[in-house]
């Protein structure tokens, strides 16, 4: 059967949207009142809600920070991305733990236990860990990522390793994070995945005391799961003296790893970046 | 899709992901009809309307039945969330039989989704598909393969007739939504 020549999909659509000029207006709503078996032809093909999405228009357009927010908003918890890890014990043993291996296994793990320990200034010089692309920092603020890898195991979360930079991280394993500071400062974490930019953890209410710390809030430890952000996934520490709220409209890391594209109150910020790889998403 | 959704059932994030991607609009939509356009209160709907459709999606029997039980879930929590004025009941009623949403628990609505296919059976002359409607929609509602045995009918027969009557209440909607100017 021929389309209707009065009622087509496209003219439909422009009459919910109010964007039928007013004359085709009234024809076109008469004849929606009129037994068109061709215009129930039309009628089959739409998809269900597709009138209420386009009656609604671009109201229901989300930007794609909204709909990332959104669609992790609604996650089960247990496919969360993000959560928090009670047994923050644990985790501050890391460089107790971290030591100990060195001691057994230095030449595995020596690096790591160096750049923990070390002066920041020699700090600055380790790259085994960061990303060769970590942009410079200003003299004034220095910020340190130090990736964790870990598990949780009988419901506690667990270190196994030291983050190297594109670590490829199982199935089954965490991120955690500790930073490291040369005064105090408002840090935020952001991943830059297969969804783009997210803020993984703002520290906007207060900010962190100079010196190094985990990650985590109210006692808690941040843990990443970074299958859900994608497979190469970067992630960033930003530091800086004054808040940085604009970090939340962030459309490209670039901004914040290009000195010369920040925003004049993160000319200062200091910046570092881990790179990490993930298993199949689940 | 049928892959994709059986993914989404085992927690893959990007086959759910798809899921979100394919329906939240829509379902932004109704929310919005049910909000008097109010963006973030339609918002908050979509979120709660997907949070519990992620959290259950293990009851959904066969894939192409997770749209109209999703919209079921925004029905349900649009309702819940508070109460429009009869006119807009009367779109939404509509829009839910066109989305295949269960009927509401609200027995208000219940009546007003009878009203509505009352209203468009009377324009409708094939007596099979009257039939066919009745007792899609009566109560307790019958699944299409009850509604074929009921009737003796292939079960083909029952689902393009009633894809016909859907195109019928589409058509009421699209005219209601218009004549409602109130989104």
């Amino acid at each position: 059967m021929a389309d209707c020549p009065i009622a087509t999909r496209e003219r439909l659509l422009a009459l919910l949207t109010r964007k039928l000029p007013a004359a085709e207006q009234k024809q076109l709503r008469a004849h929606l009142r009129t037994p068109c078996e061709r215009c129930l032809e039309l009628m089959e093909q739409l998809g269900d809600g597709e009138l209420a999405e386009a009656m609604a228009g671009d109201r229901t357009r989300l930007s794609r920070r909204e709909a990332n927010g959104l669609f992790r908003s609604v996650l089960p918890a247990d496919l969360q991305p993000i959560t928090f890890l009670d047994g923050l014990r644990d985790l501050t043993r890391v460089p107790t733990l971290l030591t100990t291996y060195a001691a057994v296994l230095a030449l595995l793990i020596g690096f790591g236990t160096y750049y923990m320990f070390a002066p920041p200034d020699a700090q600055s010089r380790y790259t085994g860990v960061k990303a060769a692309s970590a942009p410079a920092q200003s003299p004034a603020l220095q910020a340190s990522l130090i990736g964790v890898v870990g598990k949780v195991l009988d419901g506690q979360p667990d270190v196994v390793r030291r983050a190297m930079d594109n670590e490829l991280l199982a199935s089954d394993e965490l991120l955690l994070f500790r930073y490291r500071l040369s005064e105090p400062a408002f840090i935020y974490l952001l991943a830059d995945g297969a969804n783009g930019v997210e803020v993984l953890y703002s520290g906007d209410a207060e900010q962190a005391t100079a010196g190094e710390h985990e990650l985590g809030a109210a006692d808690q430890a941040l843990a990443l799961d970074a299958r859900p952000l994608g497979e190469d996934v970067r992630i960033v520490l930003v530091a800086a003296t004054e808040r940085q709220p604009q970090l939340a409209q962030l459309e490209s890391l670039e901004a914040v790893l290009d000195p010369a594209r920040r925003v004049d109150s993160c000319l200062s910020c200091a910046v570092d970046l881990l790179r990490v790889r993930t298993a199949l998403q689940r | 899709m049928e892959n994709e959704f059986l993914a989404a059932c085992s927690g893959d994030h990007k086959a759910l992901r798809a899921l979100f991607d394919r329906y939240h609009r829509r379902v932004m939509g109704y929310c919005l009809l049910s909000t008097h356009g109010d963006r973030e209160q339609a918002m908050d709907l979509t979120q709660d309307t997907f949070t519990r459709a992620f959290k259950s999606l293990h009851r959904v029997d066969e894939p192409e039945h997770f749209a109209g039980w999703l919209f079921t879930i925004a029905a349900n929590v649009c309702h819940s969330h508070g109460a429009a004025e009869q006119r807009r009941r009367q779109v939404m009623s509509l829009f839910e039989l066109e989305t295949q949403a269960a009927a509401p628990d609200d027995k208000e609505m219940r009546e007003q989704r009878i009203a509505a296919v009352q209203r468009l059976l009377a324009s409708v002359d094939d007596p099979l598909l009257q039939q066919i409607v009745t007792l899609k929609y009566s109560e307790p509602e019958h699944t299409t393969r009850q509604i074929a045995e009921q009737l003796a009918i292939p079960h083909g027969t029952v689902t393009v007739k009633l894809m016909r009557f859907r195109a019928a209440v589409r058509r009421e909607l699209a005219w209601e939504l218009l004549d409602a100017e109130e989104v």
